[in-house]
């Protein structure tokens, strides 16, 4: 027997209201913007059900962080689903990691439309179109922050002759670069009769499989440099054994890495004029960016400019000009490849005083041990999170180009 | 230990002040290169620095030769791995780039030259490798425990830079961070953040009071929905109570009423509706049983009716015999009738003809027409009269216009003849005239024969003209023949020719001739004819036509007057045959008037009619005759009617007496309408019997029909009597009546039930028909009822006050964004503390690394600085000096003499402690890069230095220079130096 055709949307990781990384010093439109973006993707998320006449929305988790919850989030929620509940789109809620069952949530009164995943148990839904049962949604929801079981286990669909949509916010268990939370393997979601895995918890837009569609949608919004590129959802149609899926961005602004070659400036005007030049096609072409140069260059200057100070100051007055345009370019910050390097190998080799400073550099650095004064200062601890091993790597490079440059000018 | 870079020789092409300069090194351990100031010694000294590692191009520049000729040239070394090479370089050779020229004939490059000489640039070089006397001086200077620093400086990078670096980064990070400052950014970013996030934390802590304010709401909501619920209770009694209170009255007839209905419930059984059943059955019968009495009471009267018209009615006898009688009353009135029409008509006839006889004046009487008679043959005598007398008289007429018309005519004729006669002329004037006539006739035919010849003549002239023409033509042509022909015979001597010229020539004068004479004769004929003249006297056309007229009108004027006379001839011979007709007719009128006379004797009254009239009269004494014969008729028929009309009326009167019957009139016909009448009214009678036979017939067919049709409602009365146990209409009323009013007990008490279960509940309706209510005590209930609402209506304004506050509160905080503004802004400024943090980590990982490297250095190298240094000063001091130790913790450089005693550095006299600190300068170069030695260069470093320690310090350096070169520049004389060694630029 043949199903009815249905039609939703997959998200997951919507993060609404919660702070972006990575910025600092924005003007009041920027930091608007920014603020509001999470919002203007749900806003744009609600519009496309709307537009495509979905039967339901799919939200795998992560719709806000209940640690920073604010009531703006959970009220602007609210009235995305009024907004879906008038056209009769039905919301499948589960909640993960961020906004977990017991963080704290406050309670609001969603409309009669929102069905929410309230056990840590797997249950399911079932959605009826034309007062005919055509589909059954399971998920769970997570109790505590952390999930540690697979609960891919527990999915067991019903024999009903109906689509089997899962809803799971979590990891491969092969994925390391992130939390594992209610970690997985691809062949437990396989070999269960799905036919649709809705997942959650990865930012990064993926498919794992074609068919069933096993997918990360990836988070609404982008929301420091690692969350780069598009943003959004997918729509999803199932028509018995087709399926047709629909990457839909909904980003309001981007985050962009940007490769530039200064190579060619003599003068550090020269490199203003082309990083304006990119930030301009950035805006253009992407929209609203948040953007992290890359500069590579075959010559001294870029070092000597760096140190000085000047693509500092290039990058603050970008910033500013454009600080109250509609479609802006934030340059967030920026790293520096120089392709000749001064003869760090020879001069590691000396005798003399920089080889021996070039070669304790390159020893076993405890750099943490030299932060102390800041890292155990009692406010700064408050505020400041330890530095990330990237980080950490990040300053020694930076703090032995500094040395070098400083030792070696003449 | 191998063998280290050694200088061989150089070659200059040109550098500076030097051109084409060949330098042998001589393969020496010490080179003192010796000159005064200006002597090229430094300008030597940058041309090896220049070959070994190369110049800038703004730096070779500078070296171009003054005078010309390219820059560059040669040095000749030997090093330890790759022997003996030749290094040159060129300015403007590939960017002043190295070319090395091995032994075995291979070439290499820069690249390999600087692996050769072990990596060192020029930098390097400087810092380790050259030194001069400022650098010793320096050395004095320092304080013993900066040794470590000057150390530090011997090598790629100055000790004063690491210090500047240090200083720069200490700056930085104060600026940046003091742990218990204010002011440095970090510091102030701290500040900055602790403010956001006890901001913040107050936002939150507010927005957590939103749960609360929502549980508030949950609650009082509760509240509310309680205190309603409690009021619609509350409301719900007080409702039951006032509807008790309305309803009161109606209760207490409810109660009434069932008291007065137990009374009636003994009463035995009556049929449902039975009042009504019976009055339905009673007027279901009412109607049947009035048009059954109407039926009887027709019945009734029409039997009397009939019972009167039975006494009216004739014996049939009578009625046959008056109906007989009757019949004959047309009859009679017929012959009533015609007689009085037989008498109009004679009456009419009598006027008629009177009239008639009147109209004829002929003094004709009605006795007299009475007695005519005019046989058959009378009315031809008479027309055949009138006819004759007609004729006569017309006879006579026309004779009479005969006579007249003649005597006119012959009247007229006499005149004419006479008029005539005077217009003819005498008979000599006209034969004149005619003579006269005949003379102008001839002259007149003359005239016209001369003209035609006249023109015959001119005719004449022009034809005879054209024939001389052309008989001339026929001569000339003959002529010219003859000649041909004469011409052709004198040629061809042929005879005929000749004649036939001959012939020619004759013929045409023969045709000449011709022609001529007949032209003369034709013109004589002409002329002749032209001599007729004129000889008569011709007359004047006027005069001509006047004479003819004349003659012809006496012509005409004789033929008329000879036609008059014959007319008048005729005319009376006529007049004569007219007057012979007249007598006979006066003849013929004398007989016609004997017969007229004949007939007058026979019907005297013709004597006044004329007899033209006759025939016209003897039509109208026709007619008067027949009209008086129809008279006579007409009064023999009224005779008869007469006497049959005196039988009826016997008849009639006898049919009266007989039967007794009066009649009114006396007059007959008057009878017979009365017996008429009588007999009409009997078969009126008679008909109106019948109909009441039949109607009365009908009404009895109607009477049993109605029996019929009420038997079953008497059927059911007595039914429903038999159900009611009475006998009697009476009794069933009664017991119907009772009944009723049971019903209406029951129905009011229905109706008071549905109007309270209007106002009230089932239940409440089962309550309050058992209980009666007391109005009192209910309104004293209301009362605190009432009172009781309206604390809850109180209470409920102020939860609901309540709630309106709180909602508007919870959509203020729902409204409000700034804990979302200050969360991010927090984590802005969070992320900035972050990047602060950063940058001062970056300085203070490399003011640390610094710190670390410096001390590591020194822990590593000053022992090695202070043995070698030990060594040299030993070898300088020859053994004085046994030792030397590092400064340390205040004290500065001390050395110990043979004897085990030590000094400070600053005990030492000028020169020994130049020594040691020279001692010292090698000490560290030699440590600082052992693994690369390239030749020293030393710069006038002994200008403290007395003859003495010059030596030994030449000795020392000679010594040193067999290990590792040294090159010392010097402006000293030369002759403080050992000869061989000594390289005085002035001699080269």
């Amino acid at each position: 027997m043949m199903n009815e055709k249905i039609s939703f949307i997959h998200c997951a990781d919507l993060h609404l209201d919660s702070p972006f990384s990575g910025l600092s010093h924005v003007s009041s439109k920027m930091f608007n913007d920014i603020r509001q973006s999470t919002f203007t993707a749900l806003h744009s998320l609600v519009s496309l059900a709307i537009e495509n006449k979905v039967d339901f929305v799919l939200i795998v988790g992560d719709l806000f962080d209940s640690e920073e919850q604010s009531l703006k989030a959970l009220i602007r929620l609210k009235h995305a689903f009024e907004q879906l509940n008038k056209y009769d789109i039905e919301v499948y809620i589960s909640f993960g990691n961020h906004d977990f069952l017991d963080g704290g949530n406050i309670d609001v009164d969603y409309p009669k439309n929102v069905h929410i995943f309230n056990e840590e148990t797997v249950t399911y839904f079932t959605f009826n179109k034309k007062g005919k049962a055509v589909a059954n949604i399971y998920g769970f929801s997570y109790k505590q922050r952390g999930v540690l079981a697979n609960k891919s286990l527990e999915f067991n669909p019903t024999d009903e002759n109906v689509y089997h949509i899962g809803m799971l916010h979590g990891s491969l268990a092969s994925n390391t670069e992130h939390d594992v939370y209610a970690p997985f393997q691809l062949s437990d979601l396989i070999n269960k009769e799905f036919d649709y895995w809705a997942l959650g918890h990865i930012h990064k837009r993926q498919i794992l499989k074609e068919n069933p569609p096993v997918v990360y949608p990836g988070n609404t919004q982008g929301r420091s440099k690692k969350e780069s590129g598009e943003k959004g959802c997918y729509y999803v149609e199932l028509d018995n054994n087709q399926n047709r899926l629909e990457f839909k961005p909904l980003q309001q602004l981007r985050f962009e890495n940007l490769e530039i070659d200064s190579s060619c400036c003599k003068q550090p005007q020269e490199l203003e004029a082309l990083i304006e030049e990119v930030a301009t096609k950035t805006s253009t072409e992407l929209g609203s960016s948040i953007i992290t140069i890359h500069i590579s260059s075959d010559s001294d200057h870029i070092e000597e400019w760096h140190q000085a100070g000047y693509i500092d100051e290039i990058l603050d007055y970008i910033n500013e000009s454009n600080q109250e345009v509609e479609q802006w370019v934030f340059i967030r910050s920026y790293s520096i490849e120089k392709r000749v390097n001064v003869n760090k190998q020879e001069l590691k080799q000396g005798q003399h005083f920089l080889g021996e400073l070039l070669r304790e550099f390159e020893g076993n650095l405890n750099i943490e041990e030299y932060l102390q004064p800041l890292l155990q200062h009692r406010q700064a601890r408050k505020f400041l999170s330890p530095f990330s091993e990237e980080e950490q790597e990040q300053i020694r490079q930076e703090a032995e180009d500094l040395l070098m440059y400083q030792l070696l000018k003449e | 230990m191998s063998e280290n870079m050694k200088i061989l020789s150089a070659n200059i092409y040109g550098f500076g002040k030097w051109q084409d300069q060949q330098i042998d090194f001589r393969d020496k351990g010490l080179v003192i290169v010796s000159g005064e100031n200006e002597s090229g010694k430094s300008t030597l000294r940058q041309f090896i620095l220049f070959i070994l590692f190369g110049f800038p191009p703004k730096k070779r520049e500078s070296y171009l030769p003054k005078t010309g000729g390219k820059m560059g040239g040669r040095l000749k070394v030997s090093t330890r791995e790759q022997g003996i090479f030749t290094i040159e370089r060129i300015h403007d050779r590939n960017n002043g780039a190295a070319v090395c020229f091995l032994t075995n004939g291979v070439t290499e490059d820069e690249k390999w030259l600087k692996e050769s000489i072990g990596g060192i640039d020029y930098r390097t070089f400087q810092s380790i490798f050259s030194f001069n006397s400022s650098d010793l001086n320096q050395l004095h200077t320092i304080k013993a425990d900066q040794l470590g620093e000057v150390l530090l400086g011997i090598g790629m990078t100055g000790s004063d830079q690491i210090y500047q670096t240090e200083k720069k980064l200490d700056s930085h990070l104060n600026q940046m961070f003091k742990p218990q400052g204010k002011k440095p950014e970090v510091n102030e970013q701290l500040i900055n953040l602790e403010e956001i996030k006890k901001r913040l934390n107050d936002l939150k802590t507010e927005e957590n009071s939103y749960h609360e304010k929502k549980n508030l709401e949950t609650k009082v909501i509760e509240e509310i929905d309680e205190l309603q619920q409690e009021l619609t209770i509350w409301k719900k009694k007080q409702l039951y109570i006032e509807k008790q209170i309305q309803v009161s009255p109606l209760l207490n007839e409810f109660h009434e009423t069932h008291q007065q209905l137990c009374l009636y419930k003994k009463d035995g059984e009556f049929p449902e509706n039975g009042i009504d059943r019976y009055n339905y059955l009673k007027e279901q019968l009412m109607p049947l049983k009035s048009e059954f009495s109407v039926l009887k009471d027709n019945e009734q009267n029409y039997l009397t009716e009939l019972e009167r018209i039975k006494q009216l009615l004739w014996d049939p006898e009578i009625l046959e015999e008056a109906y007989i009688l009757s019949e004959k009353s047309g009859e009679y009135s017929q012959s009533l009738n015609e007689i009085e029409y037989l008498f109009t008509e004679i009456s009419k006839i009598k006027k008629e003809l009177t009239n008639d006889i009147d109209q004829l004046q002929i003094g004709l009487r009605m006795e007299d027409v009475k007695d005519l008679s005019l046989p058959f043959h009378v009315e031809e005598t008479w027309n055949q009269l009138k006819n004759e007398k007609q004729r006569l008289s017309m006879d006579q007429e026309n004779v009479d216009s005969e006579t007249k018309s003649i005597e006119h005519q012959m009247k007229n004729v006499e005149e004419s003849n006479q008029r005539i006669n005077s217009e003819l002329l005498p008979l000599e004037t006209i034969n004149d005239y005619k003579q006269k006539l005949n003379s102008h006739e001839n002259q007149t035919k003359l005239q016209l024969f001369n003209d035609y010849n006249h023109n015959q003549k001119n005719k004449w002239q022009k034809e005879s003209g054209q024939r001389i023409k052309q008989s001339n033509i026929v001569v000339i042509v003959c002529l010219l023949l003859s000649l041909i022909g004469v011409g052709t015979f004198l040629v061809t001597e042929i005879n005929s020719l000749l004649i036939l010229s001959i012939v020619l020539i004759l013929f045409g004068i023969i045709q000449r001739l011709f022609v001529k004479n007949s032209n003369q004769r034709m013109e004589r004929i002409l002329n002749q004819a032209q001599t007729v003249s004129n000889s008569e006297l011709k007359l004047e056309d006027e005069q001509f036509k006047e004479i003819n007229t004349i003659l012809s009108e006496q012509e005409k004027y004789l033929t008329e007057l000879e036609k008059g006379e014959d007319d008048y001839q005729k005319l009376r011979i006529e007049q004569l045959k007219i007057e012979e007709k007249r007598i006979f007719f006066k003849t013929k009128q004398e007989n016609l008037a004997v017969q007229i006379d004949e007939q007058i004797k026979l019907y005297p009254f013709l004597e006044s009619v004329d007899s033209d009239y006759w025939p016209k009269l003897y039509h109208i004494l026709i007619t008067v005759i027949q009209r008086w014969s129809k008279i006579t008729n007409l009064e023999s028929a009224i005779e008869e009617n007469k006497k049959q009309l005196t039988g009826y009326e016997n008849e009639i009167t006898v049919f009266f007496q007989n039967n007794d019957f009066e009649s009114p009139q006396k007059e007959t016909s008057e009878k017979f309408t009365f017996l008429r009448q009588l007999i009409d009214q009997q078969m009126k009678y008679k008909s109106n019997l019948e109909q009441y036979q039949e109607w009365q017939k009908q009404v009895h067919d109607l009477q049993r029909k109605i029996t019929q049709r009420m038997k079953p409602y008497h059927e059911e009365i007595e039914s429903l009597w038999k159900h009611a146990s009475v006998e009697d209409e009476e009794n069933f009323i009664k017991k119907g009546n009772n009944k009723n009013n049971q019903q209406k007990l029951e129905n009011r008490i229905a109706d008071i039930k549905s109007q309270l279960s209007q106002v009230l509940s089932q239940s409440e309706l089962e309550n309050a028909s058992v209980k009666q209510p007391n109005e009192q005590e209910l309104k004293l209930e209301a009362g605190i009822i009432t009172d009781y609402l309206e604390e809850i209506e109180l209470n409920l304004e102020g939860k609901r006050q309540a709630l309106a506050d709180v909602k508007a509160l919870l959509v203020k905080m729902e409204g409000r964004e700034d804990y979302s503004i200050v969360k991010h802004k927090f984590h802005l400024e969070q992320d900035f503390l972050k990047k602060q943090a950063k940058k001062w980590a970056v300085y203070q990982l490399a003011k640390q690394m610094l710190g670390e490297t410096k001390q590591t250095f020194q822990k590593n190298y000053l022992p090695k600085v202070i043995k070698s240094t030990a060594y040299y000063f030993k070898q300088l001091t020859n053994n004085k000096y046994t030792n030397v130790f590092a400064p340390s913790e205040g004290d500065p450089i001390q050395v110990e003499n043979h004897f085990g005693i030590r000094f400070n550095v600053n005990e030492l006299s000028q020169g020994t402690s130049d020594q040691l600190y020279m001692c010292l300068r090698i000490a560290l170069s030699e440590v600082v890069n052992e693994d690369y030695q390239l030749p020293f260069f030393i710069d006038d470093a002994f200008v403290h230095f007395d003859e003495n320690r010059t030596k030994i310090m030449v000795k020392l350096l000679k010594k040193i220079g067999n290990e590792q070169q040294v090159i010392l520049f010097t402006c000293r004389n030369s002759n403080e130096f050992s000869e061989e060694e000594i390289m005085d630029l002035q001699l080269v």
